[in-house]
């Protein structure tokens, strides 16, 4: 076969793959999912920004958040290392004893700081980080990086384990509510216990401080650690310092309110979305039923019991999630998670522990946050009646179906894990009788954004029905 | 010097330009044609799309009120975020209100259906331009990421939207 035969056969092969393939393309009709800009967040959980020397080079930067009414919002924020603008800035996870060392490089137009509230001893390029006066005024709670391109760092040994803030020290209303904030988690040493639980699901979020040792009326599972940092926006301070205008801060007023920068429904959306690219963190709560019993449980009559032995419980889930919240707003956030209370552990990096370790975590309604305030809780769902629709069924009588509203998320059944009949023309509402309790922010006013209701501060708990279960 | 006319030669197809060698390249022509037209007859309903490549449907905007712009499932897969923006305040007052003013969700591959759900604004009170949401139960995984639905809303339809 001569050259030119062999060069059109060729030809006439590749264009048709061409061709084809346009072809198949056509006719798929699917939206190719494009990959998320933050990389394999895992869909719900804190997400830690953490590495071996415990050494963070955080850069400024400006970007545009979204809100759900379809306004966008200029924000300033840090940003590890080069990675684009991102809001809220990362959560930093460090263990105790740790010298942290923070390198903060400023972009801005403006001196901008950071304070670390509850780490003791800071240094500032090797000095005490103390306020800084001009003529005997106040300008800064610590030694700035200057303005369009200076630098400092900041340098602690990190303290007692516990949920911290980072945030501005340089006029702070107007910076921190700009969005230069984040997390500081300060984790006890060794705190995943696998002696006791090989398994990996055993932790401790603090140590007793009379003894240095694991606390343990802060167990929780470590698959499900959760970190909220509540936050508000006055569009109208952003838009000032965006185009360089004055701003009133006594007409100061909040419009909108977020969990970890977001407002809902974006609240609930996965950690990474890749319609949120500048908003990376999610505060859907995801548990299992907590189970205390190894072995799977067995009916006497109708009470449950958990046997001594037997055959291992596939749904045995026995530590809580933990929740850790923080707070820049201006005013308290009364957090309210429904379906359970929380158990509060620690406020403020102090774990709630007597001088005798006696055990002073309660149970508390409200979350309510105050301005610079963190709060750890425990939160867990439990199945305490055991209802089961054949052995223990709920003793009421269900009205006829004509008489029932029924819930936005309800199953058709009120056990867990059970879907049933519903209305004709309702279909079945939820995907695995899963349940669904909204977790938002009592003071209604703050559950909006700028006047659109139900916005702002709300996400949801998401509980599934016990491993093995049907969910998709 | 003697002119001397030489014919000029025969036009003719080189010898590799065969029928049996373009033979695969015409069956991939009829195969794109057939993929157009295909494309032509599916995109009908809404053929408009925005500056962002989302389907318009004017009618919807007429009667509605709305534009929807953007679906997303959320929540671990759970529920589906559609939003729309008000571009008449008058007419979209009383959307989603009502059976007849509420869109259902239909996934084009299985043909499942979303139902009205509950969760969406609860008042009457929309701005222009302002973008609001509705919230669906995903019940079953009806739809999942990369999908294509329709919105259908009486007998008007928004078809082909991305779901992310």
């Amino acid at each position: 076969m001569n050259r030119k035969k062999k060069l059109t056969k060729t030809l006439s092969l590749v264009l048709s793959l061409v061709l084809i393939l346009a072809f198949g393309v056509a006719l798929l009709g699917k939206v190719q999912p494009a990959s998320a800009v933050h990389g394999t967040l895992p869909p719900t959980g804190l997400v830690c920004t953490r590495n071996d020397t415990s050494t963070f080079s955080l850069t400024t930067r400006t970007g545009y958040i979204s809100l759900p009414d379809g306004n966008t919002v200029f924000m300033w924020g840090l940003s590890e290392n080069d990675r684009p603008f991102q809001h809220p800035s990362p959560f930093l996870c460090v263990d105790e004893g740790d010298t942290v060392t923070i390198v903060l490089h400023n972009t801005l137009p403006d001196d901008i700081s950071l304070i670390f509230p509850g780490q003791q001893d800071v240094l500032a390029n090797g000095l005490p980080s103390q306020p800084v006066f001009s003529g005997g005024d106040l300008v800064s709670l610590a030694p700035v990086a200057a303005a369009n391109g200076g630098t400092v760092t900041y340098q602690f040994v990190a303290g007692t384990p516990g949920t911290y803030l980072y945030e501005s020290g340089t006029e702070p209303m107007i910076q921190v509510n700009m969005g230069l904030f984040g997390g500081l988690i300060v984790y006890p040493q060794d705190y995943i216990d696998l002696v006791n639980d090989p398994s990996g699901n055993l932790a401790y979020a603090y140590d007793d401080p009379a003894t240095d040792l694991p606390n343990p009326y802060t167990t929780y599972n470590p698959n499900y650690e959760y970190a909220i940092i509540m936050s508000e926006i006055d569009p109208m301070l952003h838009m000032a310092v965006e185009q360089g205008l004055p701003y009133d801060i006594t007409q100061y007023r909040s419009r909108y309110w977020m969990y970890n920068g977001r407002s809902f429904p974006d609240t609930v959306a996965d950690n990474g979305a890749e319609w949120l690219p500048d908003q990376p963190y999610g505060s859907l709560t995801f548990l299992y039923p907590l189970d205390p019993c190894p072995y799977e449980w067995q009916w006497v009559g109708n009470q449950k019991v958990c046997p001594d032995t037997g055959a291992a419980n596939p749904a045995y889930n026995p530590y809580p999630a933990l929740i850790r919240y923080l707070s820049v707003g201006t005013v308290e956030y009364p957090h309210h998670p429904h379906g359970n209370h929380g158990r509060i552990i620690a406020r403020d990096g102090h774990v709630l522990v007597g001088p005798n370790g006696e055990d002073l975590t309660y149970e508390k309604f409200l979350v309510n946050v105050q301005p610079g305030q963190t709060w750890d809780t425990t939160f867990e769902w439990i199945d305490a009646e055991h209802w089961d629709p054949v052995n223990n069924p709920i003793p009421v009588t269900i009205p006829q179906l004509a008489n029932l509203v029924y819930g936005t998320y309800f199953s058709g059944s009120p056990y867990l894990g059970n879907l049933d009949a519903l209305p004709v023309g309702q279909q079945a509402l939820n995907q695995c009788g899963e349940y669904w309790h909204i977790a938002h922010n009592h003071a209604l006013q703050q559950i909006t954004a700028w006047g659109v209701v139900l916005s702002g501060q709300i996400t949801f708990t998401r509980i599934d029905p016990p491993l093995p279960n049907n969910c998709p | 010097m003697e002119n001397t006319l030489t014919p000029s030669p025969t036009p003719r197809l080189p010898g590799w330009f065969s029928t049996k060698a373009l033979l695969p390249v015409i069956l991939a022509l009829l195969l794109l044609l057939a993929a157009a037209a295909y494309g032509v007859w599916s995109s009908r309903g809404n053929t408009l799309v925005d500056e962002n490549g989302f389907p318009l449907n004017p009618a919807i905007e007429e009667k509605f009120g709305v534009r929807f712009t953007f679906a997303a499932l959320v929540a671990r897969h759970g529920l589906l975020d559609l939003r729309y923006r008000v571009v008449d305040a008058g007419k979209a007052a009383n959307f989603g209100h009502y059976t007849e003013t509420s869109p259902f969700v239909i996934n084009e591959t299985t043909g499942e259906k979303l139902d009205v759900t509950k969760m969406g604004l609860h008042n009457h009170r929309v701005e222009q331009g302002r973008q609001y949401y509705i919230l669906y139960r995903n019940t079953g995984n009806t739809v999942s990421p990369g999908d294509l639905i329709t919105i259908q809303i009486g007998d008007l339809t928004l078809e082909h939207i991305p779901v992310h």
